[in-house]
């Protein structure tokens, strides 16, 4: 059992807190996705679920481990990776080396370039640009580059803040199938999305955080047939 | 005849300051810190290496080179971790951080003057005196240590911001360190080998500048003429680190050669104060990707 939880957290920067008592569960294997508005702090509970800010009260499990206090090293070793908001390729490495960094926690059983196969594979694009300063590709190949990086830490788990952020229709439709072909392979993913409609599609369940607190949390369906859910997430009055 | 030797000589001294700032470049990508002290950890390396060869005369000069660079090596590695990266992780301003780093470049040139006196020494050793003959030229046969090991410095860093972990990861480093940590690379030791490498590389300047000129506290100034070099060369650049090293080198040898070497010290920030003015970036603020 690989699920990742996380029980009554409390997060925040210097003394304002963020996350008040926020308790989410993601079964293993599962898609579950995180909605809410500008500001709810979706990204704030990645942060921490990641290891990158620690938090004040509360607990986070990966299968039977407490992994409260672990560092972000420690987190991506144990097979959890993100993909950030804003993508945040590293604007001054070729793609290739983009992804190569994916996999630095596991260097030492890193097997060459013949890795990025998989990556190149899924994503053809990457593959033309392959030599090309990962700054100068476009908003779409950057998601696709920052998933890619994630993949190439062969995580069991996949944090992903708003990968459909800023696309075109074209392309979001892209991402979520994307989202939808990783969640066949097995692995168990959190989406954070502002897009609940498609979210809620490839979700199997899903959580509405609201200035800090879970409002609402359900089976995806159930969501989508939820009216508040509807009103304030999927533009239905 | 005189201008070649002149010519080569500047681009000899050039090297030297290209060393220099190599280590500015490094460790200000590492860590966005400008290290006054680079100055004083070459006059470090040039005085370690002259206590190695007071301890065993008769040890070749290759391995008085590496004995000096590794033991600065270790003090730039313990610098880093109880001065410069406790003062970065409390978010101390900017200023707190230059004067830190002037601080310890002070206390450095004090130290060492305490224990090696306040008169120059020179390297007793036959290689400050060999004199090769090249094409009719006679040329101190250290130019050719210097620009030798400014040769390796270059392929070697090349190859280890290309094709190494720990140089992909410098890299990363440099231009997102949060974004880093979620790939599991721990920014602290990205600074730590930068500070070692920077310091070997000071060292290195040290012990390689002795045998033509001399090693005393004071020397801490020739590292300002590096920082404007790497400035020269945008700072934060590797290529533009050598490049701008040459150039200082050769307009300080020529210039003080046409209007007197007593204005020699000042060229390098004449050279300096012009390019910022025609190129406020630097020359290779493009190129922030390695060499
Ligand atoms: N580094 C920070 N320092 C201080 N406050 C922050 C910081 N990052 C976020 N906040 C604050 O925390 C709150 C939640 O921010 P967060 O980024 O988690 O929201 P979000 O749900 O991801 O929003 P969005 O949909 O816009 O990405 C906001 O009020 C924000 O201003
Ligand atoms: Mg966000």
């Amino acid at each position: 059992m690989t699920s990742l939880s996380i029980q009554n957290a409390a997060a925040g920067y210097g003394h304002t807190l963020v996350l008040r008592d926020v308790s989410l569960e993601i079964p293993e294997g599962e898609v579950v996705c995180l909605l809410g508005a500008n500001g709810a702090g979706k990204t704030t509970l990645i942060r921490v679920l990641s290891g990158l800010l620690p938090l004040k009260s509360g607990s986070i499990k990966l299968g039977g481990d407490d992994i409260s206090r672990l560092d972000p090293i420690s987190i991506v070793s144990r097979g959890v990776a993100t993909v950030p908001e804003g993508r945040r390729i590293f604007p001054d490495l070729t793609v290739r080396e983009n992804l190569q960094i994916g996999a630095y926690h596991r260097r030492r059983s890193y097997a060459g370039t013949n890795e990025l196969d998989f990556a190149f594979e899924m994503f053809p694009r990457l593959k033309e640009r392959a030599d090309q300063m990962g700054g100068t590709l476009s908003g779409g190949e950057q998601q696709m580059l920052a998933i890619g990086r994630a993949l190439m830490s062969k995580p069991k788990t996949l944090l992903l803040d708003e990968p459909s952020m800023g696309l075109a229709p074209i392309l979001i439709q892209t991402v979520f199938e994307t989202i939808a072909q990783l969640s066949r392979t097995g692995i168990t993913i959190l989406l954070v999305e502002q897009n609940a409609a498609a979210a809620l599609d490839v979700a199997s369940h899903g959580y509405v955080l609201d200035r800090g607190e879970i409002s609402l949390h359900g089976r995806a369906d159930d969501l989508k047939a939820d009216p508040r859910v509807q009103e304030s997430y999927l533009g239905l009055a | 005849m005189n201008a070649v030797i002149q010519i080569l000589s500047g681009l000899t001294i050039g090297c030297i300051y290209g060393l220099v700032a190599l280590g500015f470049s490094m460790i200000f990508r590492a860590m966005g810190l400008v290290n006054f002290a680079q100055g004083d950890i070459m006059m470090l390396g040039g005085f370690l290496g002259y206590t190695a060869l007071s301890i065993a005369p008769e040890l070749p000069f290759v391995f008085i080179l590496v004995i000096a660079m590794i033991a600065t090596g270790l003090f730039g590695f313990v610098i880093e971790r109880v001065a410069y990266r406790p003062a970065l992780k409390r978010n101390a301003d900017q200023i707190y951080l230059v004067l830190l780093t002037l601080g310890i470049g002070i206390v450095l040139a004090n130290a060492a003057r305490l224990f090696w006196g306040a008169n120059p020494v020179v390297y007793k050793i036959p290689l400050t005196f060999d004199i090769v003959h090249v094409g009719g030229y006679p040329l101190p046969r250290v130019y050719f240590y210097i620009v030798g090991f400014m040769t390796l410095t270059i392929i070697a860093l090349n190859l280890l911001f290309t094709k190494t972990w720990t140089g992909l990861a410098l890299r990363a480093v440099s231009q997102d360190p949060t974004t880093s940590r979620l790939m599991g690379i721990d920014p602290g030791r990205s600074s730590s080998v930068a500070f070692v490498i920077a310091s070997m590389l000071g060292a290195a300047a040290g012990v390689l500048y002795a045998p033509l000129f001399y090693v005393s506290f004071d020397m801490g100034a020739v590292g300002l003429k590096a920082f404007a070099a790497a400035i020269i060369g945008s700072l934060g650049s590797v290529f533009g680190a050598v490049v701008g090293g040459l150039i200082v080198g050769l307009a300080e040898t020529i210039g003080g050669q046409i209007i007197g070497t007593e204005f020699q010290d000042s060229i390098a920030f004449a050279v300096m104060i012009a390019v910022l003015l025609l190129r406020p970036q630097g020359l290779f603020a493009q190129n922030r990707r390695v060499a």
